[in-house]
């Protein structure tokens, strides 16, 4: 049995995990995503799978995919609070940010300085998000149709992005019932 | 007030796929409804880039805060995440009820998800190909390679090459 005080412990260091994380990634919520993996990876947290499989489901809701992921691991680690703590860690960060640097957007947003950090955050996120297509493509199993149905995706994306859900949707559904039929039969 | 929670409210039940998809809504949305002017949209969005977290969040706590102060900045957010949560909440309660393959299913939305970040990926970083940036190519290929073979902490590469940039570029 654990004590009240150990979950409490277990609760902040959740919280703080996410927090840290949500703190110190500039470039948005796409770059915190491999902070988040290695983070509880390397704590033995959760495996690599259950921590893909969490952000498949993140990414087909609505919302801010670090804030739905945070949602989904802390619930997953320590259930509903576990959600709570991570979700606040992960909300915290940008809010108070936000409100400062609005208070002192003009001095900031002239700075050459700003302006070339932030050029450099930005090559370091793509260079993550290239790290999580890389990872997502080799947790898939594939199929006869998965290459196709991910090139088809891919260019009806890019010629239309508002058709993004709607093509997303085509996409799991179309895999999910051909997958289902080759066990049937 | 109660238009610009509804607002919010919209956005985050829309908002699918996440990331600059958003922006371009919340911009699309924020300057044809006059809330916005395109320059302070611009300023909001350096400001956004300049602190941590998911743009989508920056934006709906810096509109707030702009119009209504502190309690607005709360009201927006919280707003913009309300969908989020509630979407979520209810799939984790019915979760157990939905009749699904769920190995299937998991692997499916996995293939929908890996079209997502490919396209995020695209958007962020063709400009690289496009304009022959070559100093940003090898930045890109050497963190991806570092991020595979080592287990440095990515904060790391997101903060380092910001420094490094003030100094290269």
């Amino acid at each position: 049995m654990t004590n009240i005080a150990s979950k409490n412990r277990e609760l902040l260091s959740i919280f703080y995990i996410f927090l840290k994380i949500s703190g110190l990634t500039l470039g948005g919520g796409y770059a915190m995503i491999p902070a988040i993996e290695r983070n509880l990876i390397n704590k033995k947290l959760i495996t690599e799978k259950e921590f893909f499989n969490l952000l498949s489901i993140a990414q087909s809701m609505p919302g801010p995919i670090a804030f739905n992921l945070s949602i989904l691991l802390g619930r997953k680690l320590r259930g509903f609070w576990g959600a709570v703590f991570a979700s606040f860690g992960v909300i915290i960060p940008p809010f108070f940010g936000i409100i400062i640097v609005a208070s002192l957007i003009q001095v900031n947003s002239g700075s050459v300085y700003v302006a070339k950090f932030l050029n450099g955050c930005y090559i370091a996120t793509v260079g993550l998000t290239s790290y999580v297509l890389y990872k997502m493509m080799k947790n898939i199993n594939y199929n006869k149709i998965t290459m196709p149905l991910f090139l088809f995706g891919v260019l009806f994306i890019i010629l239309n992005k508002n058709l993004t859900f709607f093509v997303f949707l085509f996409l799991v559904l179309i895999n999910y019932f051909y997958e289902k039929r080759g066990i049937d039969c | 007030m109660l238009n610009v929670l509804f607002i919010f409210l919209y956005i985050g039940s829309i908002s699918f796929g996440g990331g600059w998809a958003v922006v371009g809504l919340i911009k699309d949305i924020m300057i044809s409804q006059n809330y916005l002017t395109f320059t302070e949209f611009k300023e909001i969005l350096t400001a956004a880039q300049i602190t941590p977290g998911p743009i989508a969040v920056n934006m709906a706590t810096y509109v707030g805060y702009k119009y209504y102060g502190f309690i607005g900045a709360i009201l927006t957010t919280f707003f913009l995440l309300l969908p989020p949560i509630i979407i979520m909440s209810s799939y984790l309660i019915l979760k157990k009820s939905i009749k699904l393959k769920k190995k299937y299913f998991i692997n499916s939305l996995a293939l929908g998800t890996a079209v997502l970040v490919f396209t995020t990926l695209y958007s962020l970083g063709a400009q690289f190909i496009i304009n022959f940036d070559i100093k940003a190519i090898i930045l890109v290929l050497a963190i991806f390679i570092l991020l595979i073979k080592t287990r440095i902490d990515p904060i790391f590469f997101i903060i380092g090459l910001g420094l490094i940039a003030i100094l290269v570029f």
